[in-house]
Order: C-alpha cells, then structure tokens, then sequence
C-alpha cells in the first residue's frame, strides 16, 4: 500500500503549510539578501557600488569580466597604459581580475604586490644605488606625487597609490642648489651612491674646464657658500673670464693683457714660449737671453730687486745692457760715442764673442795692423785691476807703444835713439821682419859685412842668456868684432883700423897701397914679391901672425943672406 | 536484482560518494583550510574559486545531480505513468545518493565560503539534506511490503501475529516469555505522553538501545529456560516481533511527523531551486558559464 502524505486533506494542509514556510524561509532571507546577490562584499574602495543594483558598474551583462569598466574608473592607470608607461604597461594583457581580486571583503587587499620582489625598472625607473636600500613609502609619499592626475584623487587614495611620482630628482630631494641648474636633471652629475662627490661631473662640460693646477683646488675654494639663509654654494655665473676673477693680480695692474698670455694654469710662476711670447714685449728674447730662466731678470718677491735693480717682477729699465748686466769693462768705454753700448761689441749669444772687429780696431787708436791682427785680443787686453775692477784693459791713457804689450828685448838700448820706437825697425808684420836699414847706424853694412848674420856682431854680452843682444854700444871698430890678425901692429891709440888696408868686401881683397900706406914703397921687383916674402909670420902672443910692422925698411932686413 | 546485489549496488554507490568527496577534499584541502582573504594568492585559486573552472564544475555537477534526482524522484512518486519504471524504493535511494553527492559537490563548488543570495539556496539546500537525513530515519520506521509500500494498520497486526505464532509454534515459547518480552521497548502510556522531542528522543534511545534489548531478551530466553539450540532466530524473532509492536505504537506519530517533514523538505528545497536559479542566472549574466565561454 502506497501511502502519500501529500495527497488528501492531510496533504492540503500540508501543501498550505509548506507554502506558508516556504513564505517564511525566503522573504526574511530574501529581503535580507536583497543586496547580497554579490559572491561576496566588496573592498571599502569600492563600497559604494555594493548592492545589486549596481553590479553592472563592473560587470557587463552578457560579458565576462574586462578591463574597460576597471580602467574607466582607473582613469590614471588607463592612461598610463595607453601611453605605455609604468607596471601596468607591461601587463596591459592581463585581465585586472587576474592580480585584483574583488568581492573577498571590506579589508581585503586587492593590491598586493611583493615589494621585495619588484623590479622597478618595469616602471621605468631603476633603483639603483642607495634607491634600493630604502623602503617604498620613503618615496611613494602624498607629498612626492607629482602626476596631475593622481593629485585629484582623494587622500586615501593618494596615500596608497604607487602613481604619480616624476622620475625627476627633485620629485624626492631637496634641490640643494635653489635652482641654479633648473632645466638640467641631477643624474647629470650625480648618482644613487652617494649625494657628494658628484662623480659625473665633469668640470669639462662646464663653461670652464679645469686645466693645470685648477683640476686639484678643491670645489670649495673657487665655490663658495652664499649670503642666502640655506648659505647655498654658487655654481653657476660666476666671474671666471679674468683670472682676477679669483687671483690678485701680483703685477699691480701693469700688466694690461690677460694673464692667460703669459701664464698657465699649469704653475702661475712657469712662464714659458708655449703660453708667453717675451717677444711681444719691448725686449724681445734672443740669444742667451732666450735661454735664461724668467727669474733670472725678473723677481717673484715685489720686495726683492730684479735684474735692473727695481723691486718686483715688472722691469722698466731694459734699454741698456747695463741695466741689468754689470759692466765688464768696469767703465773703460764711457767716455766713447756711443756712450760705452755693450751692443757695438758684444751680442746677446755670446758676450764674450764680440763683434767687434779688426775693420773696428782699426778706427780705434790703435791700428790692428800686421801680425797684432792675428793676435789674441787678451794678449793685449790684459787682465788687469780696472778702476779698481778687475777686467781686461781696453783703454789706456796714452796710446799705447810697443812697450806697452811688447817687451823691449833691447832693453832700453834704442830708447833714445829711435823717437818712432820699435817702430823704427820693427814692423807689425813680423817682428823679424825688420824695417831697420844697417845704413841708418854709424856703421853702414858694406861688403861681407851686409851678408853677416846680426849675430855675429851684435852679440849678448858676456853670452849671458840675461842679458840683451847689444845693437848699440858696439864698437864700430873692427877689432869690436874681428880679431886683430895683426896683433896690434897697426894699432893706433890702444886701437886698430883695418879699413885702410882691408874692406868690407873681403878681408883679403886688400885696399892696401903699399906705396901709399906704407912707409916702404914697393918698387921694382918688389912688386911682384908675394907678401909673406917679406912679412913672415912670427910669433906673438903665442901666434903665429905675420909680421907686417914694424919690419925694417932697409934691404937688408929683407935680403940679407943675398948681400 | 536481488536482495544481495541490490546491497552490493548501494554499498557502491554509498563508496562512491563518500570517496568522491574524500579525493576533492584531499586534492584541495589545502585551499579550503586557508583563510578567505588568502585564497585569491593560493596557487590554485584561479582553479578553485567558486567560478574556476573546477569548483565550478563541481557546482554544475552537484546541481544537477541533485536536480536529477528531485525530479525522478518526484515524478516517479507524482506519476502513476512511471510507476512500472521500478520500485520507488530504488529511487529513493537514486534519490538520496544523487542528493547527498549532489550537495557535498555544491559545498565544494562553495569553496566553503557562505555569502550573499545564493547562502540561502545553500542552508536551504543544507536543510533539505538534513531532513532528508531525517525523513530517511522516520522512513525507516514506517514498516513497508517488499514493494516499499507502506503497510497498513492491519497488516502491521497481521504481521505480529504471524510472529507471535512463529514463537509459540517453531520455539515453543510460553506465555509469560511472550508477556515478558512485550516490557521490552517502548510503552504505549510513554507514546501517548510524549512530546515531539521526548517522541524523537523515545525513537532514538530505541533504536540506539539494541545491545540492551538483545541482552533482556536473552535474559528472558534464559530465565524461561528455553531451548537455547535455535536462540539465533529465537532472538531474531523476538527483536523483531518487538520493533514490529514499537513501531506500530509509533506508527501515527511518526507518520504525523513525516507529515510535518515534508513541510520542512520540500518548501527549502523549493527555496533552494528558487534561488539556485536566480544564481545561476545572474552569474550566467555575468559571464560565468563554465566550459561554454
């Protein structure tokens, strides 16, 4: 038997009951639920689309879930996306729903992210340096947004977004410079490490590029705090055309042309052809001059004296040699024309290759003529105390004689005799070239006399090497020279002429007259008699010498074993 | 099929369901034991959020297991057309099987998590199970022919006499063991007094009291000395002649408050396909269509 309780009266009530509490279960629930037809509640971002009626303000019926109704709200995040920048760009092809899970309560977090694993270079902004040591809201604060559109959102919102900060510097940190590079990015010279230094700097790309001793200042030297309240250091339009921007100018203004013409940041005391040219100057280097060091002339020390004696560096006496050099000659050449110039002689390459020259000497005093041409000039110029200098004798107060320079080897013998000097005999030629003519003394050179060697008259006395070759004083006589053959057989007063009987031509190239000269004539037979026939030789003076006189006169003297 | 490969079957289907919801819980209890504002970062969450494609499979299954076996069910006990279909015992049990599995997969298609509209399909389904669970239990205690029909009043007597008799005739019981074991069990004064709970409790402390029983039955067996060789089916007859008395003492209430079951069984499930469709209405509206996107 089948027994339905629905069925009959019973099942009436039943069917009316059930009705009745179906009534119960569902309208309670029912209008309790009515706003509840969501999986779940939404987050308190999004509270005031709860309810039924507005669950088409993110999902399209029909449709399953897209990004269009989520970014039309996130108009900052669609607007990235459709620019291609920031994280969302680079998920642009997911669904939102797939990271945003919505409908899982007030507090739920529909953003969440692994901060420690983020790469923020997917946003375009890299964190390098000290950037990664720090945490995300150091950055990511209300003050740093910079975006427009995220500075309209709501506090909330702009306290949790991670939108809306410029990649700029300035976005974070404080522009400690106030401005003085605006329109240059901070990364220009510095980097994430560390603030100071600025190792990007290069003072190369600035309008003044270090160069020399200015690469090792220090910033702060030429960079100096400001009179502002934050006393910030001046960077920008600074002086630095003029060296005098920052140097004092150790020439006192005497100088009219830029430093830069002379000096080098290299060492301000280091001029050198390379940055200064002395011959744009009044005094042109050359020669030595050239060579010198500028210190040689010029003193670094104002309170020192230069070269010309003036205090400092600036020289304005240069015009004369004596300006800076000590005059040499010790003034001997004052008193000349050109008032003692150093350059009628000498030039800069060599003071001591002077150039004046044997043409010049000889419109001096003293005629360079014959060998004194080839002769050293400190041969005659003698070193010697000058005006109490000592310096080499140029100009003497007389003109000078041979004896000035030359020694007389005559030892006075001709000092009275020859007005004109050596001159008299000697010439400049060659001093054994002589001008002396034998003719001129009393004692003409005749005969063999001429072909004689001087030496054999003019002897030294006594062959004293001391002594001099004796020219004057010499006897005149021939026995001063010659030996008396006749031992004094003819002599007359302590004294022999031979020139009545001999001649210079040849000794015995008689000029002998016996019939006039002797006090025999010789007559006859006599005259072809040969000479020693009659005058033989005896003996005198333990000689042998002919007898010439007296002999007797008689025949008999001679011919006495032929009587 | 026969008795034993009918059990055979419902012990199957009964596995099936009870492994079927011990694998999905083992594959994601994972997911379901943390808390909800973790879920969206589970690995798997995209799978088993309510609308992922599993647990929305398990949504879609579970729904219509449990809308199959509504509706064979009702029809098969609403049309006389289907009655030649089978016994409506079987599908009954077609009925709870599909209506137990059907609910676990909808807990699952929940990720157990409870909100909105579609929670009161949910408790109204829940309640359904529960009663379901319940209406089983006062099922059970409606004697029933072979058939599953429910027998009548007479029936019920004829079948307790025919058992009396069996005691007299086959275990040569006396009349005071037959007293004695009429004391057994519930009281007719004890039905008559109680209240709807004290009712529910008296059924329960019966059926849950069986060890008890067995033992005053066998201490009466023993007191009366009686043969002790065929005592199995003696205890068997006479547990059964005593759940057959208890149950016809209970007979009317407990068909009155099978009565009432129906009025707590069918309204939540009428609510629970109510808002089961407006579900699935609005999240097919919204896109949420499982495998045919």
């Amino acid at each position: 038997m089948f027994v339905d309780a629905s069925s009959g009266s019973a099942g009436k009530t039943g069917m009316n009951r059930a009705l009745f509490f179906l009534f119960l279960s569902t309208s309670i629930p029912l209008s309790l639920a009515a706003a509840q037809i969501s999986p779940g509640e939404l987050i308190a971002g999004h509270a005031r689309w709860e309810g039924v009626e507005n669950c088409t303000a993110c999902h399209t019926v029909g449709k399953s879930l897209s990004n269009d109704r989520c970014l039309s709200c996130h108009a900052e995040i669609d607007s990235r996306v459709k620019a291609k920048e920031g994280f969302h760009a680079t998920v642009s092809a997911k669904l939102c729903e797939e990271c945003h899970k919505e409908h899982h309560g007030r507090k739920f977090q529909i953003i969440r992210f692994d901060t420690t694993a983020f790469d923020h270079a997917t946003v375009g902004f890299t964190l390098d340096g000290k950037h990664r040591t720090i945490g995300c809201r150091q950055c990511h604060t209300k003050k740093t947004l910079a975006a427009e559109d995220i500075l309209t959102l709501s506090d909330g919102r702009k306290n949790r977004t991670y939108l809306g900060l410029s990649p700029r510097c300035s976005t974070c940190h404080e522009d400690k410079h106030r401005g003085q590079f605006e329109g240059k990015e901070c990364s220009a010279c510095h980097d994430t490490e560390k603030w100071k230094p600025a190792p990007k700097f290069s003072h190369d790309q600035s309008s003044y590029p270090l160069t020399g001793k200015h690469k090792s200042v220090d910033c702060q030297r030429c960079h100096k705090p400001g009179t502002d309240e934050f006393k910030t250091v001046r960077y920008v339009h600074m002086e630095f055309a003029s060296c005098r921007s920052c140097h004092a100018d150790p020439h006192k203004g005497k100088f009219k042309q830029e430093c830069a013409s002379c000096h080098s940041t290299e060492d301000f005391h280091t001029v050198t052809k390379k940055v200064f040219d002395h011959d744009t100057t009044r005094f042109p280097l050359k020669g030595k001059h050239a060579l010198m060091k500028c210190e040689g002339c010029h003193e670094k020390n104002n309170n020192k004296k230069n070269a010309s004696g003036e205090l400092g560096f600036h020289i304005t006496k240069f015009q004369r040699c004596a300006d800076c050099h000590a005059d040499a000659h010790a003034g001997q050449f004052a008193n000349r024309i050109d008032g003692g110039r150093c350059e009628s002689c000498h030039t800069e390459d060599d003071f001591l290759r002077v150039t004046y020259s044997v043409a010049d000497h000889r419109k001096a005093r003293f005629l360079l003529t014959g060998a004194h041409v080839a002769v050293p000039c400190a041969a005659c110029h003698a070193a010697q105390k000058v005006n109490a200098k000592s310096t080499r004798q140029f100009i003497w107060e007389k003109s000078p004689q041979c004896t000035t320079c030359h020694e007389d080897i005559h030892k006075g013998q001709f000092e009275k005799k020859m007005p004109k000097g050596c001159e008299t005999c000697h010439s400049v030629e060659s001093w054994n070239s002589l001008l002396f003519s034998h003719e001129q003394t009393r004692f003409p050179l005749k005969g063999k006399h001429a072909a004689v060697a001087c030496e054999k008259c003019h002897t030294r006395p006594n062959n004293s090497a001391t002594l001099p070759v004796q020219y004057t004083g010499v006897g005149l006589e021939c026995i001063a020279c010659h030996k008396d053959e006749h031992e004094g057989q003819f002599a007359k007063r302590g004294t022999t002429d031979c020139s009545p009987c001999h001649n210079a031509e040849a000794w015995k190239s008689l000029v002998f007259n016996h019939n006039r000269q002797s006090r025999y004539e010789l007559t006859g037979k006599h005259l072809a008699v040969a000479c020693e026939k009659c005058h033989p030789k005896v003996e005198m003076n333990e000689r042998k010498v002919v007898r010439y006189k007296p002999l007797g006169m008689e025949c008999a003297d001679c011919h006495a074993g032929k009587m | 099929m026969n008795g034993f490969s009918h059990r055979i079957f419902v012990f199957f289907l009964f596995i099936s369901a009870i492994s079927a919801a011990i694998a999905i819980w083992l594959r994601n209890n994972d997911y379901y034991l943390s808390s909800l504002d973790q879920r969206p970062f589970h690995p798997r969450y995209e799978l088993l959020k309510p609308s992922g494609r599993e647990s929305h499979g398990y949504g879609v299954v579970g729904t219509a297991m449990i809308i199959v076996g509504v509706a064979t069910y009702s029809s098969r006990k609403r049309m006389r057309t289907l009655v030649n279909l089978g016994k409506i015992k079987y599908f009954l049990e077609f009925h709870i099987f599909l209506c137990l599995l059907g609910p676990v997969l909808v807990v699952y298609h929940t990720t157990f998590k409870f909100g909105g509209l579609v929670a009161v399909a949910f408790w109204s389904m829940t309640a359904v199970v529960f009663s379901g669970f319940i209406g089983r239990y006062l099922y059970q205690h409606i004697p029933k022919n072979i058939e599953g029909h429910e027998l009548s009043m007479k029936e019920l007597d004829a079948e307790r006499v025919r058992l009396t008799e069996s005691l007299r005739t086959q275990f040569h019981v006396p009349e005071e063991f037959l007293h004695s074991i009429d004391t057994i069990g519930i009281h007719d004064s004890e039905v008559e007094k109680a209240g709807l709970m004290k009712f529910l409790w008296m059924m329960l402390r019966s059926d849950f009291s069986r060890f008890g029983r067995m033992q005053r039955i066998r201490g009466i067996v023993h007191h009366y000395s009686i043969d002790m060789h065929s005592s199995r089916d003696l205890l068997h007859v006479v547990n059964e002649r005593i759940l057959l008395r208890q149950r016809i003492l209970l007979l009317e209430k407990v068909q009155r408050l099978f009565h009432y079951w129906h009025v707590v069984h069918l309204p939540f499930s009428l609510v629970m396909f109510a808002i089961l469709v407006i579900h699935i209405g609005v999240a097919v509206a919204f896109g949420y269509t499982w495998v045919w996107q």
